[in-house]
Parts: C-alpha cells; sequence; structure tokens
C-alpha cells in the first residue's frame, strides 16, 4: 500500500457541547476519495482538519505527515475548493486566481501563468476574464476548483465541486476530478449527489454523526453488508420456469414473478448469482431483455448504512 | 512520511518557487485594487486631494510673498504679511489637522470592510488553507490600510515640505531643513491612528459599510464629544479625542504659533490638552486597542 497523504488518527472535535468528529480514524491515499454524510454528519468539519482551519481537540491530523494547523508551509501541499461562493466580486476569474495563487510564494508572473494554465483546464480560458460577479454558478464553481489546483497539489479537497454547474459542465468536472485522483493525487470530493460521486469513483467515505461509519470500495462494502440482501431484477419472457430454477441456487433467497414477464429475486451474493441466472437462461432457451440491481449502487450503500446508524 | 515518498507514487512534485515572495503584498495590494474599483473611494479621494492643493496654494502664495517681500528689501513689510499669510509651520500643522478629518472618511470607505467583508464572503477559507499565518495576513490588512493616510498624509507632508524647501527664499530655507522631521513625525502618527483604528474595527465586525459608518462617528463626532468635555473644563475629556490628541502633537512637534489670517479661513488654531505626554500615551493605548482588536478578530476567525 503506498504512503498515506492525508491521516486522521483518533480525532475528535468539539464545538461547545457538540461532538462534531468523534474519534475518527482515517487514511488517505492517492486516488479520488468521496466523502459521503448527510448535513450536520461532521464532513466539512473533517475537510476543515485536513485543510488546516481547524485544531482536532483530541487525535492527529497528517497532510503528507506534517500538521497542517501548526505547520502553515505543510498547507502549500494542499488545494482547497470550498462550498462557500462568494468571494471578491468586482475580481476577474484570473486576477482572483493570481491573487490567492500569490500567497503560496509565487512571484506575480509565475502566479498569472498558474492562473491562465489552471483555469484553461476546467474550461474557463475565455470566460475567466469575466468578474466574478458577472459569472453564473457553474463558472464559479469552475473557477474555484482552478484556484484549487493552480498551484499543483498533491492533495485537493473539494467541498460540494459540482453545485450549480449545468449538466455538461458537470460531465467535463467528473472528468477532471478523475484526471487528478489519477495523477496520482489525494482528491476528497465532500458531496450530495451520489451519481455524480460514483462517477468519480469507488472509493468512499461515510460519516454520520460525527463517526466514521464506512470507508473503502462501494461493491467491497456492500458486500459486507450481510444482513442485506443483493435485490436483482429480469425481464425475461418465461419468468415463471426461470424462478423454478432460480430458488435451488445456494445464495438465492427468495424469487418473487411480479408478472409473466419479469421477476424479482434476493439473494446474498451478487456475482455468483447473477453468473448463475444468466447460465440458467442460457439452459431454458430464454432471452433476458433487462437485468438490474437495484440496490448494489452507491445510493443503495448510502440509504443501508444511513438507516444502519438509526 | 516525507515528500520523496509521496512523489514516488506519482504526481509531480509541487514546483517550489525559487525565492519565496511575501504574503504580504498581494493581501495587501488586493485591498487596494478591490478599493480602487468604488466610486466612494474615488470621490473620498479626490476631496483629500483638494486638501492638498488647497495647502500648496497657500503655501506657495505664502512663501512667493515673503521672496518678494525680501527681494524688494521689505522686512518690516514681510512681517506684516506673515501675519496675513502665516507661516511653513502653520500651513503643515494646519494641513495635518484637516487632512486628517478628510482622510478618515476615506480609509473608512477603502478599508471598512478590509477584514469585515473576507469574514462576510467566506474568505478565511480560502486564506487560510493556503501557507499563511495569521501575522501575514494581519500585516497585509494592516499595510493596505495604511496605504491611504500614507499616501494623503505622510507622502502628501512631504511633498508640501519639498515643496516648500524649493519655493522659500535662501533665508527662510535654512529653518525649513528642521521641519522636515516633526511633520513627518506627526503624518505617521495620524497614520498609525487611523490604521490602528480601521483594521481594528474591521476585524470585530461583519459589514464593511456598518464599520465605515461606524469609524467616522466615533473618531469624528467621538471627537466632538470629547472636545466639548474639554472646552466645559472637564480636560481629562480632551484625551478621548484621538483628533484633539493628534492636534497637541502637531502644535509641539511644529510650533506653528497664532493663527494667521490665512490659518484663520481654515478654522483657525484650535485649542489642544494641557499635557503633550498625555495625548502621546493616549494615541498609544488607542494604536494598542486597534492593533489587539485586530489580533483578537483573526484569532477568532482561525483558532483551535
Amino acid at each position: 500500500m503506498s504512503a498515506p497523504m492525508l491521516e486522521a488518527v483518533g480525532v475528535s472535535k468539539l464545538f461547545g457541547q457538540v461532538r462534531a468528529l468523534n474519534e475518527v480514524d482515517l487514511t488517505l491515499g492517492p486516488g479520488v476519495t468521496g466523502l459521503l454524510g448527510p448535513n450536520g454528519s461532521g464532513k466539512s468539519t473533517l475537510l476543515k482538519l485536513f485543510s488546516g482551519q481547524l485544531l482536532p481537540d483530541a487525535g492527529q491530523v497528517r497532510l503528507l505527515g506534517r500538521d497542517p494547523f501548526r505547520d502553515a508551509p505543510a498547507r502549500r501541499a494542499m488545494g482547497l475548493c470550498p462550498e462557500q461562493d462568494k468571494f471578491y466580486e468586482e475580481l476577474d476569474g484570473y486576477r482572483f486566481i493570481e491573487v490567492l495563487t500569490r500567497l503560496h510564494g509565487f512571484s506575480a508572473a509565475e502566479s498569472r501563468d498558474r492562473a491562465a494554465h489552471a483555469l484553461a483546464r476546467v474550461g474557463m480560458a475565455t470566460d475567466g476574464k469575466k468578474r466574478l460577479a458577472a459569472m453564473s454558478r457553474g463558472m464559479r464553481q469552475r473557477t474555484k476548483i482552478a484556484q484549487a489546483i493552480a498551484h499543483d497539489p498533491p492533495v485537493v479537497l473539494l467541498d460540494e465541486p459540482l453545485n450549480g454547474a449545468d449538466p455538461v459542465a458537470r460531465a467535463d468536472l467528473v472528468k477532471l476530478v478523475r484526471q487528478l485522483g489519477d495523477e496520482g493525487r489525494c482528491v476528497v470530493v465532500s458531496s450530495h449527489v451520489l451519481h455524480e460521486v460514483e462517477a468519480m469513483t469507488h472509493q468512499v467515505v461515510f460519516i454520520r454523526f460525527g463517526r466514521l461509519r464506512a470507508h473503502g470500495d462501494v461493491f467491497r462494502l456492500r458486500g459486507l453488508l450481510t444482513d442485506r440482501p443483493y435485490r436483482i431484477r429480469v425481464k425475461t419472457p418465461d419468468a415463471r420456469g426461470l424462478a423454478t430454477r432460480l430458488l435451488a441456487l445456494e445464495h438465492v433467497r427468495s424469487v418473487t414473478v411480479q408478472d409473466e414477464g419479469s421477476l424479482e429475486l434476493t439473494t446474498t451474493a451478487l456475482e455468483p448469482t447473477a453468473r448463475a441466472t444468466a447460465r440458467l437462461a442460457e439452459d431454458l432457451g430464454l432471452a433476458v431483455s433487462a437485468f438490474s440491481s437495484p440496490d448494489a449502487d452507491l445510493e443503495a450503500l448510502y440509504r443501508y448504512l444511513m438507516e444502519a446508524a438509526g | 512520511m516525507t515528500e520523496d515518498r509521496v512523489h514516488a507514487i506519482g504526481y509531480q512534485r509541487i514546483a517550489a518557487p525559487g525565492r519565496r515572495a511575501s504574503a504580504i503584498w498581494p493581501i495587501a495590494r488586493t485591498l487596494v485594487t478591490l478599493a480602487l474599483k468604488r466610486r466612494a473611494t474615488k470621490l473620498a479621494l479626490i476631496l483629500c486631494l483638494g486638501v492638498v492643493v488647497g495647502h500648496g496654494i497657500w503655501l506657495t502664495v505664502q512663501l512667493l510673498s515673503v521672496r518678494f517681500a525680501a527681494e524688494l528689501g521689505m522686512r518690516a513689510g514681510a512681517f506684516r504679511l506673515q501675519d496675513a499669510v502665516g507661516n511653513v509651520q502653520e500651513v503643515l500643522a494646519s494641513y495635518l489637522q484637516i487632512q486628517f478629518y478628510f482622510t478618515t472618511p476615506a480609509i473608512a470607505v477603502v478599508a471598512g470592510g478590509a477584514i469585515a467583508d473576507d469574514r462576510r464572503a467566506g474568505a478565511f477559507e480560502l486564506y487560510f488553507s493556503r501557507p499563511l499565518t495569521r501575522l501575514s495576513y494581519g500585516l497585509g490588512k494592516i499595510v493596505g490600510t495604511a496605504a491611504v493616510p500614507l499616501t494623503t498624509l505622510f507622502l502628501a507632508t512631504l511633498i508640501l515640505w519639498l515643496a516648500a524647501v524649493g519655493i522659500a527664499p535662501p533665508h527662510i530655507r535654512a529653518d525649513l531643513w528642521s521641519l522636515a522631521l516633526p511633520a513627518l513625525v506627526g503624518a505617521g502618527l495620524a497614520t498609525a491612528v487611523l490604521t490602528a483604528g480601521m483594521v481594528g474595527m474591521s476585524a470585530l465586525a461583519r459589514r464593511s459599510t456598518g464599520v465605515a459608518v461606524a469609524f467616522v462617528a466615533l473618531l469624528l463626532l467621538g471627537s466632538a464629544v470629547a472636545e466639548g468635555l474639554a472646552e466645559s473644563h472637564q480636560l481629562w475629556g480632551g484625551y478621548l479625542s484621538p483628533e484633539r490628541d493628534l492636534r497637541t502633537l502637531f502644535d509641539a512637534l511644529l510650533e506653528p504659533g497664532a493663527s494667521s489670517f490665512a490659518g484663520s479661513i481654515l478654522g483657525g488654531r484650535a485649542r489642544v490638552n494641557p499635557s503633550v505626554a498625555g495625548s502621546a500615551l493616549a494615541l498609544g493605548l488607542y494604536i494598542a486597542a486597534g492593533l489587539g482588536a485586530l489580533w483578537v478578530g483573526i484569532r477568532r476567525e482561525v483558532t483551535s
């Protein structure tokens, strides 16, 4: 396993009487990780701890092995795209990013070059000349992402990066986030939009009530929820005939014929059952017009984990 | 874990700038750049320029009159002339006093939102997720805020003094050399008072407009109340007015003497506090309070 780029070891954070984070242990390496949880679950607090804006009440936070709160130069290795998007409205996109990039110690000329490069990367080479006040929500969002990557940081923290972006921009941004991860950066994406997170990564972290609920690959995590069997829907002309044969399979718990043309089964093992179903259909000479598992995705995993958390 | 180990897994090492530029200048420059985009800033600075031009004209007329009188050998006439147009000390003291009034709203317009706007816009998140220390941020805001009084008070005083030295007849010029330091110390003090007060108030507030109005009200209207107290024999009240404290120090530094006819048109020499040391102490406390408020305001945003 590669060396951790972001680490939280036994991290707790209190705001008055409210425990925003409770003994969180988390290690993140290169690649994109989705940070998921309902409002108030502690996602933003965790991002603020990682970005050195808060000091944990207990435990330690490490950014490339250094304390991001006390060691200001360590924050050079990190880029943050905050959720908030009301900044210096009178500045244009280029000037806005140049100012922020200069805070990393780059000269004005180099900051300008980096601003231009970052804006081009997020597809804002032309619109970046507009004042922030005149930009659409999606443009501002892209400008915010550009400022987070202009100094080429190994760690990128994105808080709701797709807010307000139109469908084309969303697709572009999803692609960009994946590229950042493919380059070996540690990219953490906090979002409520599950299908967009799913398009970016299968690595996820679930937080609820300040506690870490789960961390890992979506499909492996789903497989660990043994009390929640998978549902599989199959559309085939002889659903009743196929159902009879499916009941004999090892992992299948139940089969319901919904009408003559479709059935739904529950199983504890998705992949073996899927393969066996296909084989049976072939043996019976049945055409399968649709095959889906409505609860094998991130949304189902999220729902189950959050239900389990109460 | 070291950066080298992380580098080994594939992403590019961050291109480290050769000689790191200070974060203070971009912060200060942004503050000034944003302010200069506002119409109110331009108006306030034009008014300040008017004060410079007005005193420049007074100074020019005064020194040219003295020069011609001296060249014509009108020694006694020159003395009467001085009663009419005053002396350079009086011009500089008057300039500092009047420009302080005009610079107060100007600095409020420029820097009222120096920190308040950052708080409202959530810019702290953007700033302090970078390798920026609280000290650099605070100094950046101080430098940006000080740009106004440094220009309208310090730089303009220097220009007026240089103009005086350039125009003055030789027998007066020698005396003017010794005026530079007191005049610039006075301008520096006024700059420090305005800057510290402004950043302190901005650090504790959320809205630039509110800060600007409160700052002007506190400094000018509060000063008027303090003046009233001092004039009604509550002498301690005079020390509560930064403007009166500064005036006391300007007079002590520049020794302008009695008001001339020209000076009296601009309001004449107002009364000052009886103790120069008391005024200096009051101003020191005022500056310390402003810087303290700045520190508290920044700590409150970026804290454990």
